[in-house]
């Protein structure tokens, strides 16, 4: 009955789990803050623009996809800056800014196969690469972000009163916004964009219901995410459903049980 | 004014049809086709007799495929509409109510309740729906109704000795199973006496969950299966991590749906026969 996780692909699922709930929701706490929730979705859409676009001109389209990952999340930062009472603004333009070049270019490339075989990711068909690439990821981004907790957190809250403390407040985005894009473009291939979309704001959400203090907040984030991504694992290693959207909505439902159960306090 | 209106509705009218211009001094029917199964067969009857154009370009995944609107344009310019059915082409009904032209259903011998639209990879069936252009086009276009026959009962001489060939060749073989990453082989299997263990349903693109992933790598290591085949037009992702699990190698199999290199049905079916007969 257990065996399945004896099994190496599942193994590396879980690992791959592991990794991205650590993470993810670490990037989620600030980009919440930054009412720029949606961006998960609108940088894997752009994403999928860069493979598009690396397939059409012969680049390697990871590369591509991860370059205009940090392009897009370079302009949903600059319009951000620009429009700073409606930053949801951001990432509604660079979404359909990433659809359009991606639907565009799509008619050229000639075998549509390979542009298929890119954007696929699932969390049950990780290749040794991945796995590692997932890894070495994970590690890289929970050090800068620890390295600039203090910074982040500021910046994150008020980035006018940040400034003036002496934050360096623009490098500061510069990096989380390439660090988000990266993790992004990376994980939406490895994972899937629903999966990774989700949970840079579900777990957020869950842990703001229940935690009293910013850091309690990235702690629990942390610790909902793991939740959903093991357990939807688990539910999926015994019945046949989509894993990711098991992961998806088993973060649904602890949400809103977490909202009924505060709401009757 | 009502002139320049009219002027300008029709220059539009050409932009959107990217000025291919009217197909003057037409010298057959003028035919499309909805993907590459249907336009090779068609092809196959009608030769150099009439137009055949094929709509879902090589390379793209049929069922995630939709008309453009110069395409729903040159659809008013067929004479006749070639399309699979069962669900292969969601975007037929809105075609068939925007166009004039006519549209005939290859597979209307399959019966409703049937769920897999790959028809046309039993060579049996094929002969079928080639029966249904055939007669179609005999009787739009008369005058070469005996050319249309005569490719006809070649073709169909062709796929059904093809048959002939490898049904004997696999009913020797002990294992009747074959795992493929994209549930289309149903009718194949039908033919040939063997049964598809699918890692994925008919649609291409949607990932198993690892329940499904467990019971395909036991089931071939309990089997001693080979082989895993995989379609070139589908990732191959899941494919190769479960042959890498299973230990196991992986084989193409063509489902026909698109082809770049412009083989025909035949010679596709052949390689698809030759490598199932490989894996069991």
């Amino acid at each position: 009955m257990l065996e399945i996780f004896t099994m190496p692909f599942m193994q590396r699922a879980i690992v791959v789990a592991i990794c991205i709930s650590v993470i993810t929701p670490l990037i989620g706490n600030t980009i919440v803050l930054k009412r720029l929730s949606a961006i998960g979705d609108a940088l894997s859409h752009s994403g999928l623009a860069g493979v598009a676009i690396g397939l059409c001109f012969g680049f390697n389209p990871i590369m591509t996809a991860v370059v205009f990952s940090i392009i897009s999340a370079l302009i949903i930062e600059y319009i951000r800056s620009r429009f700073s009472n409606y930053s949801e603004m951001a990432t509604a333009v660079v979404l359909s800014f990433g659809v359009g070049i991606a639907a565009v270019f799509s008619g050229f490339i000639k075998n549509a196969a390979s542009f298929g075989s890119f954007l696929f990711g699932s969390i049950v068909a990780i290749s040794q690469t991945e796995l590692i690439t997932v890894v070495i990821l994970a590690i890289f981004v929970l050090a800068i972000l620890l390295f600039l907790y203090r910074e982040l957190l500021y910046t994150a809250f008020d980035e006018e009163s940040a400034q003036l403390s002496g934050v360096p407040v623009r490098s500061v985005n510069l990096i989380f916004t390439i660090l988000t894009a990266i993790v992004v473009s990376i994980a939406a291939r490895t994972v899937g964009a629903l999966v990774i979309s989700s949970l840079m704001v579900i777990p957020v959400a869950c842990a703001m219901l229940v935690s009293k203090s910013y850091k309690q907040n990235m702690i629990f984030s942390v610790v909902f995410a793991l939740l959903f991504t093991i357990s939807g694992l688990g539910v999926t290693a015994f019945y046949d459903l989509k894993p990711g959207g098991t992961i998806v909505l088993i973060g649904i439902a602890v949400l809103i049980l977490l909202i009924f159960v505060r709401k009757k306090e | 004014m009502n002139r320049r209106i009219y002027a300008l509705c029709l220059a539009l009218v050409c932009l959107l049809s990217g000025c291919k211009g009217v197909k003057e001094d037409k010298k057959g029917l003028v035919i499309y086709t909805s993907f590459y199964a249907p336009y090779d067969l068609t092809k196959t009857i009608c030769g150099d007799k009439a137009e055949v154009y094929n709509m879902v370009p090589a390379g793209t995944e049929p069922h995630d495929w939709e008309p453009t609107s110069k395409d729903m344009l040159s659809l008013n310019s067929a004479d006749v509409v070639f399309y699979n059915g069962l669900g292969m082409e969601g975007w037929i009904d809105k075609a068939k109510e925007n166009t004039k032209a006519d549209f005939v259903c290859l597979s209307s011998f399959i019966g409703k309740e049937k769920e897999d639209p790959h028809i046309w990879l039993s060579p049996v069936n094929a002969v079928k729906m080639s029966e249904i252009i055939t007669d179609t086009l005999s009787e739009k276009d008369s005058e070469n109704a005996s050319y249309y026959k005569e490719n006809f009962e070649k073709f169909k001489t062709e796929a059904l000795a093809l048959t002939e060939e490898y049904k004997p060749l696999i009913a020797q073989k002990e294992k009747k199973q074959i795992v493929v990453s994209h549930a289309a082989y149903s009718y194949l299997c039908d033919d040939f006496g063997l049964e598809q263990l699918a890692v994925e349903g008919m649609s291409a693109e949607s990932e198993p969950s690892p329940s499904k992933m467990k019971d395909i790598i036991n089931f071939v290591k309990e089997n001693d299966v080979k082989y895993i085949y995989y379609e070139e037009s589908v990732s191959p992702k899941v494919a190769e991590v479960l042959s890498e699990e299973a230990g196991t190698e992986l084989l193409p199999l063509n489902s026909f749906e698109n082809s770049e290199e412009g083989k025909s049905y035949t010679t596709v079916m052949k390689e698809n026969l030759e490598n199932v007969l490989k894996g069991l």
